[in-house]
């Protein structure tokens, strides 16, 4: 473990010492976050996301549901309501709008006793996949807060039936008076939660240019970082410090453990370098720091496995280099790390899904709307999976370059 | 007797190679001994220290470092051994010291005894009143010293240098030459491949001739001289032009003279009695028109035991 933290620090250290690659992984960034923010404008608002609403309930609570999403959200989603549940979907498949969303006869599971969970259907556009996570993450907190009052109504109603204080033949004809109750005070409840949770700050200032672009070349230059082979086992190969190092008592594991851990402390410093800077100085809201946490552990995993992967499994360091660039430039443009893969057709929106990029742009995209860590689940799965294979394939490498 | 290091009928053999790198090597190291492996550029002295570092697993055979086997325990091996590779392998942008340090840690070393020993070897290698500047602004020779500085740090049993000197200023070839007499003369054991005849003859209690791959004659610098008997070596300085095979032969026919052989406008003859052939000799060069520049007639030494064994100069390579 001693010895993985040492060659950790060297890692660490060699990068300090490397100006130009300071003003690469660091500076560079910045002044692109900030050009390409500046040049789109920093007021100039991503379009809000088109989302069409079937509203099953028709009481009083789903009419007041649908109104305060329209209220809470006019700057992020242009909600249309519809009946007709077929053209809603047919809307989507015609990437018309980036969802369709099934609010489920509230009024009725509160008053029921069957025990089953209301459902809001959301039916995405795999085409408007930033769009779509907006769409799940403002949902999600919708569902959240119902649950909360349908549980209320619930415990209510129960307690009613318990004391004799209700006959059950009357809970069809109390369960809407109940309901309007409740969803008065289901008002209030979100403006509380909304304020508690600062989904009442400004919108436009996460939805503009600069915060799409920010995560977005984060992650960019964190890949340029990860795979330069400066840093590479094979410069060290090269350098002739890899036979001297597996000249000391060191086993090979603890070699392969110290060089990839040097490059993930790199790598988190990095991004928490850029977070911190661009929230100070550019103002960029990244969101959830729990879930913004998350997803660069998770970014700086599964690019500098690939980084390693790629490295690793090259014959010269100039083959790297090679195979590395052209890479990083293939998933820069299919992932959107400069427009926004919303622009691009359908297809080619669903390649960028091969990288990491687009999960972390993604990821970032729902953070910066109010999502939280526990919204993170699919980014999470498509990431971790993409850092077994490539340690998998990295670990293979280094027993290559071993032999 | 009992060896620090040895090795037993070592093979090396990479895939797909016409001849095995190393073949049938045997020696052992007594501790307190240099030990020079002398041989031209690719006759395999890399490659026998990088099997007896753990580097490169033998196709066959073994070798015991400190009474541990290359094969089955490599890490206690390494633990004895201290490493000096031909090539300069340390970190440019950190300083000596800070090199120093990353390489003491990796041999478990820490804390004070680490800093004390670290201020010694810098003091050994003349390196002390710089040893904060980056490695990347130092001279040749200052890396070199730092190179060997490294794998002394951690107080080796035994020091394996590969090359050491190549292409560095004959001053600090002559300081790294100083400092590995005065470590052995502490007591340090040092396994030293070399292809200059000059430092093998000075440094070395005994030497080993290795080439294409096989260790060619063992002994001390006397034992090998006499491998050769009384014979001279004679050095005829001949413009390249006129150093054609019927000179060379001609030059053969000569009484008392045993082999000859050319390169870069030198021909080097090993003969009974130099001073007794080399009148005839000029006269056979003048007779094929090459006109002699210069003449040396030397005692037997390495490059005569060399050119005997193998029939080329060591400096042909």
């Amino acid at each position: 473990m001693k010895k993985i933290l040492t060659l950790t620090l060297k890692e660490l250290l060699l990068t300090s010492r490397d100006r130009p690659a300071l003003v690469l992984v660091i500076i560079a960034p910045l002044a692109l976050m900030t050009v390409l923010g500046l040049a789109f404008g920093r007021g100039d608002k991503l379009s809000p996301v088109p989302v069409i609403v079937v509203n099953q309930d028709h009481s009083e609570v789903g009419r007041k549901l649908v109104e305060q999403l329209q209220r809470d959200s006019s700057e992020l989603l242009v909600i249309t309501e519809s009946d007709d549940l077929a053209a809603a979907y047919k809307s989507v498949d015609d990437d018309k709008v980036a969802a369709a969303v099934v609010l489920p006869d509230l009024t009725s599971h509160a008053a029921s006793t069957s025990g089953d969970p209301a459902r809001i259907d959301i039916y995405c556009n795999p085409a408007r996949a930033i769009g779509a996570g907006v769409v799940k993450t403002i949902f999600a907190r919708t569902a959240e807060r119902i649950s909360n009052t349908r549980l209320g109504t619930s415990v209510t109603i129960g307690q009613l039936l318990a004391t004799g204080r209700l006959e059950p033949r009357d809970v069809q004809a109390f369960a809407p008076g109940l309901g309007a109750r409740v969803a008065a005070s289901f008002g209030q409840e979100r403006v509380t939660l909304r304020e508690r949770s600062g989904a009442a700050a400004p919108a436009d200032a996460q939805t503009n240019m600069l915060g799409y672009f920010a995560p977005s070349m984060a992650i960019m230059f964190l890949m340029i970082l990860m795979m330069s082979p400066s840093r590479s086992i094979l410069s060290e190969r090269d350098n002739g410090t890899l036979d001297r190092l597996r000249a000391t008592p060191t086993s090979a594991s603890e070699l392969m453990a110290g060089k990839m851990s040097g490059m993930m402390v790199t790598g988190l410093a990095q991004m928490a370098v850029l977070v911190a800077i661009s929230s100070i100085v550019l103002g960029v809201r990244w969101g959830n720091p729990a879930g913004v946490a998350l997803l660069i552990v998770l970014l700086v995993t599964s690019i500098g496995s690939m980084g390693l992967a790629l490295s690793t499994l090259s014959k010269t360091l100039s083959n790297a280099n090679t195979v590395g660039t052209t890479v990083l430039m293939i998933l820069s443009v299919v992932s959107g790390n400069f427009i926004p893969r919303s622009s691009f057709p359908t297809w080619m929106q669903k390649i960028g899904y091969i990288g990491p990029n687009a999960w972390g742009i993604e990821g970032f995209a729902k953070l910066s709307h109010g999502g939280a860590a526990r919204d993170l689940v699919p980014e999470t799965i498509a990431l971790l999976t993409m850092t077994a294979v490539f340690f998998i394939l990295s670990v293979m490498g280094f027993r290559r370059i071993l032999r | 007797m009992a060896f620090i290091v040895e090795t037993r009928d070592l093979v090396k053999r990479y895939p797909g190679a016409a001849h095995p790198s190393v073949s049938g090597i045997t020696f052992g190291i007594a501790p307190g001994e240099i030990f020079s492996l002398l041989g031209p550029n690719g006759a395999g002295k890399t490659t026998t220290i990088s099997i007896l570092s753990c580097l490169l697993a033998p196709t066959s055979g073994d070798a015991l470092v400190a009474g541990h086997s290359v094969k089955s325990d490599a890490l206690a091996v390494k633990r004895a051994i201290g490493v000096v590779p031909q090539d300069i392998a340390l970190y440019p942008s950190l300083s000596a010291r800070e090199n120093l340090r990353f390489w003491g840690q990796m041999y478990g070393m820490s804390g004070k005894p680490l800093r004390t020993r670290i201020d010694a070897v810098l003091e050994t290698v003349g390196l002390r009143d710089r040893a904060d500047e980056r490695v990347e602004v130092y001279s040749g020779g200052m890396k070199r010293r730092i190179n060997i500085a490294v794998g002394l740090l951690h107080r080796p049993q035994v020091v394996f240098m590969d090359e050491p000197t190549v292409g560095i200023d004959p001053q600090s070839r002559r300081a790294i030459l100083d400092m590995i007499g005065a470590l052995n003369a502490e007591g340090m054991t040092v396994l030293y491949t070399t292809h200059y005849m000059e430092e093998a003859e000075e440094l070395s209690d005994r030497i080993g001739i290795i080439d294409g791959g096989k260790l060619i004659a063992l002994g001390t610098q006397s034992e090998l001289a006499g491998m050769v008997g009384r014979d001279d070596l004679i050095e005829l300085k001949i413009d390249a032009e006129h150093t054609a095979p019927p000179l060379l032969e001609a030059m053969a026919a000569v009484q008392g003279v045993k082999s000859v052989t050319a390169a870069d406008g030198v021909v080097r003859l090993l003969a009974e009695d130099g001073q007794a052939a080399l009148a005839e000799l000029i006269g056979v060069a003048n007779a094929h028109g090459a006109k002699v520049a210069g003449v040396t007639v030397k005692e037997p030494h390495l490059e005569a035991v060399f050119l005997q064994l193998t029939g080329r100069a060591l400096r042909d390579e």
